[in-house]
């Protein structure tokens, strides 16, 4: 298995491959599973949708999941297969107006996931603390660390 | 001796600049400084040299043609920036494998701090007309004092725990509780040992309080730099697992007088340039980044 860091705008498919991301703040990991097909794809986003149409499609998973899905669709999974895992939104302590963006993911990114036919399979937002995120796309198992404790999806 | 003291005295036992930077910072503030003056102090110094070029060949600075001396990187640069960057190659050589407390890796404090330095940048790019000098190095040193203390608690018992059992407050509180001081404090201190700029070290001492600089020019530098911190923390760009335990100065926002708009094109607009740049420089695990990104 090769083992793919993921940095802050990266959006990766692989079939044999531990995803490693993080630390992730306020930002998203969204994973995508194929277990038919065992492949995986993950994006590390920051924002929702683009204020203004932006050429660079990494850190917003309105940009970054459809393509996700197109690439998975071409590497042979179908749409019905496809389940996602995401985590992340982390706040800093006491964030002015200006700095709680990820307060609103849960509704957006829900509605980001029907949208675009995908169950949601799991998900680990909030909290004050950074998490690390290992995506294993042969078992779809997503491991977070964050802080002291450690889940599973 | 006090534990302030203590935590000082390891400053002295860190690698000190190369001589070559604390004569560059002298002829920098020489206006009758030449291109061919610039090139003779850092020429000698090949780890500064070296440093230097591949920073200036980084995407942030978008330069088409590779710079492949000093002397072309003074005359496409200028002076200030070559310093700015002569300096980051330098920093970026005291910075240990590990800071003990912080739980964060050499390479990770190094992103981080580049972060720091690139959004300072980029934030003042946004809401001055003309951007205030030495605001890269001023956000990429901000955080400096880390590295006496990761120091000091490496070698006292007791410490790491004790740093660890509170990580439910911010890192300054944490550091006040147990130690009497705080990295602004010791990187403050540091600046002064190091002979950095006046503007640096007020930088470094204010970064966590703003609203307590009286200079309405200075403080609009630490409300630059307090945001971009708190930018680079919340964007994973390099913080540890217990970065988000800041406190961001409501007033710092109304001061800079910016939207999200602003900060989400601030945010598109810096990650790879980030990424890029820090990517520089080599430390003990470097992981080359993979992306589909178009």
């Amino acid at each position: 298995m090769k083992i793919l860091h993921v940095n802050t705008g990266d959006h990766l498919i692989a079939n044999e491959a531990i995803f490693q991301a993080g630390p992730v703040g306020a930002g998203l990991i969204t994973c995508l599973f194929d277990n038919v097909k065992k492949s995986g794809a993950i994006c590390y986003t920051l924002f929702i949708t683009p204020r203004k149409d932006t050429s660079k499609v990494g850190l917003h998973l309105s940009k970054s999941l459809p393509l996700l899905i197109q690439q998975m669709m071409a590497n042979g999974s179908t749409i019905k297969n496809i389940v996602a895992k995401v985590c992340g939104g982390a706040q800093i302590l006491e964030p002015p107006p200006l700095l709680n963006w990820a307060e609103t993911f849960i509704d957006h990114i829900n509605e980001l996931f029907k949208n675009n036919n995908i169950l949601s399979a799991g998900c680990d937002l909030g909290g004050h603390a950074s998490r690390r995120v290992e995506f294993n796309t042969q078992t779809g198992q997503v491991l977070i660390k964050s802080g002291l404790s450690e889940i599973v999806l | 001796m006090s534990i302030l003291e203590k935590v000082l005295s390891r400053v002295n036992t860190l690698p000190s600049l190369p001589e070559a930077v604390a004569r560059l910072s002298k002829a920098v503030r020489d206006p009758n400084s030449t291109a061919t003056a610039i090139e003779s102090i850092i020429r000698p110094d090949p780890a500064l040299t070296t440093n230097l070029l591949k920073l200036a060949n980084s995407a942030f600075f978008g330069f088409t043609k590779e710079i492949t001396s000093v002397k072309q990187a003074v005359s496409l640069m200028g002076q200030n920036r070559v310093y700015e960057l002569a300096l980051s190659g330098a920093f970026s050589r005291v910075i240990p494998p590990h800071l003990n407390g912080y739980n964060i890796s050499s390479r990770d404090f190094w992103l981080h701090s580049i972060a720091v330095g690139v959004l300072s940048e980029k934030i003042a790019s946004k809401i001055t007309r003309q951007l205030p000098e030495m605001i890269f190095t001023t956000g990429l040193l901000h955080d400096l004092g880390k590295i006496p203390i990761a120091a000091f608690i490496e070698k006292e018992d007791g410490l790491t725990t004790a740093f660890s059992d509170n990580q439910n407050l911010p890192a300054i509180e944490i550091e006040q509780k147990i130690m009497g001081t705080h990295h602004a404090e010791v990187g403050g201190v540091m600046a002064q040992t190091w002979n950095l700029p006046r503007l640096v070290e007020l930088v470094i001492l204010a970064h966590h309080s703003p609203n307590e600089v009286n200079n309405k020019a200075d403080q609009q530098i630490v409300d630059i730099v307090h945001l971009a911190d708190a930018l680079a923390h919340m964007a994973g760009l390099g913080t540890n697992p217990w970065g988000l335990h800041l406190k961001v100065e409501p007033q710092t926002i109304s001061r800079l007088n910016i939207g999200f708009d602003i900060i989400e094109s601030i945010l598109t607009e810096s990650i790879e340039p980030i990424y890029s740049m820090a990517s520089t420089i080599s430390f003990h695990k470097n992981q080359k980044r993979t992306s589909l990104n178009s």
